[in-house]
């Protein structure tokens, strides 16, 4: 331990085993920590508050986007390509060798498309 | 606590400084535990859209699975035809396999005049279902007790592309990875992983199993003709035996079931 740190240690003992009351300097040193934790408090619940309502507005948006595929109003048409090893292949029976590996899927997502939600289900068959 | 501690804290002068830090340490223990659980909060609102995405990807992608496997047209028929000539020592088998399922009039395929069947890979090459069915039937002439079949893996890529008003977009967000497997009574297993997730968290992949069952049944027909030589005479000089077994196997897969828990180390990895 370095003479500087032994100082200010000796002065920490000191003041922590003296009976003699704080200066007129102490109490408003004192008084300017207490606000200063204050403020910290105060902003920090500020800042957690707003965290908190940015936080449920995602929620919000992301349960309507859900309520929004489930309810499968917003399809449109695309095409699910099935690929092995780099070639397109068909699941079983091919109607059409030149649409082999492309079925037709409904793809759903969310109304204005924030969160960029998919899902698909089958459509008849590319014919 | 020693001593002056004691007396430090039952004297009722002199504690403003000490009580002033001890306070400002609370409130910034009480600020941080604020701003954590609130920014915890947020982050796992984020995170739950992406997990949802790599969801409904995989799960999108096993309900299409399940359901093209259960359509009527990938019914599979396996006629097979063996011929034993009791003159001969080699045995005739020939083995055709077909779609039952029947193509639209407008296409105009070549099918099988009689039957409105198609046989396996016209057209085109072979599908994921006409190589495992190959792979998986055991012709009559073949079928022995102590038989084997080496388990085959087979790796599909599911991507989609949408059509956009300029041009056709790939949602990378749905692509998945499928690994699928058929064991010897025709039953298909396939893993479905999403492609989002990087080798490094392993943890956070969406897996789903999808069993597909089989239902496999066979006719059999057995047509014995005996027929003789005669010399000149009216003597039997020589007697045959032609015996045509014909055997007509149709599968078709039934509606699968979707599974979240399961164990890799089934499949010999490490879910």
């Amino acid at each position: 331990m370095d003479g500087k740190n032994k100082k200010f240690l000796d002065i920490f003992q000191r003041k922590l085993n003296s009976e003699e009351a704080e200066t007129l300097a102490e109490l408003l040193v004192s008084v300017l920590v207490t606000a200063l934790g204050l403020t910290m408090f105060a902003a920090a619940l500020m800042s957690a508050q707003q965290i908190i309502v940015r936080g449920e507005g995602k929620l919000s948006a992301y349960y309507t986007a859900r309520n929004e595929l489930e309810s499968e109003e917003h399809g449109k048409e695309a095409v699910l390509i099935l690929e092995e090893a780099g070639q397109r292949t068909a699941i079983g029976f091919s109607a059409d060798a030149r649409m082999r590996g492309c079925y037709l899927v409904e793809l759903f997502s969310d109304s204005e498309d924030l969160l960029k939600l998919y899902r698909y289900s089958r459509l008849e068959r590319v014919e | 606590m020693n001593g002056a501690g004691k007396t430090r804290l039952k004297q009722k002068e002199g504690a403003s400084l000490i009580a002033a830090l001890f306070f400002f340490m609370l409130c910034g223990i009480g600020a941080s535990m604020l701003l954590t659980s609130a920014s915890v909060f947020v982050g796992a609102a984020h995170s739950e859209s992406a997990v949802n995405q790599k969801r409904l990807a995989v799960e999108s992608a096993a309900a299409f699975l399940r359901d093209e496997l259960m359509r009527e047209e990938n019914t599979v028929k396996i006629l097979e035809v063996m011929v034993e000539d009791s003159r001969e020592s080699e045995v005739f088998d020939e083995v055709r396999f077909y779609y039952a399922g029947s193509a639209p009039e407008e296409l105009e395929l070549e099918l099988e005049p009689e039957s409105g069947w198609q046989e396996f890979g016209f057209g085109a090459d072979e599908s994921f279902l006409d190589s495992y069915i190959r792979a998986r039937y055991i012709p009559m002439t073949e079928i022995r007790e102590d038989l084997k079949l080496a388990e085959e893996e087979k790796q599909l890529f599911f991507s989609v592309q949408a059509e956009s008003e300029l041009d056709s977009e790939t949602l990378s967000q749905l692509n998945v990875r499928v690994r699928l497997f058929m064991d010897k009574d025709y039953q298909i297993t396939a893993i479905l992983s999403d492609m989002q997730t990087d080798e490094e968290h392993e943890e956070d992949r969406c897996e789903r199993r999808l069993i597909v069952p089989a239902r496999v049944w066979s006719d059999t027909d057995v047509i014995v003709e005996t027929d003789e030589e005669m010399d000149e005479m009216g003597n039997m000089t020589d007697e045959w035996t032609i015996t045509t077994t014909t055997r007509l196997t149709t599968i078709c897969w039934e509606r699968g079931v979707i599974e979240k828990e399961f164990s890799g180390a089934e499949y010999g990895w490490e879910k």
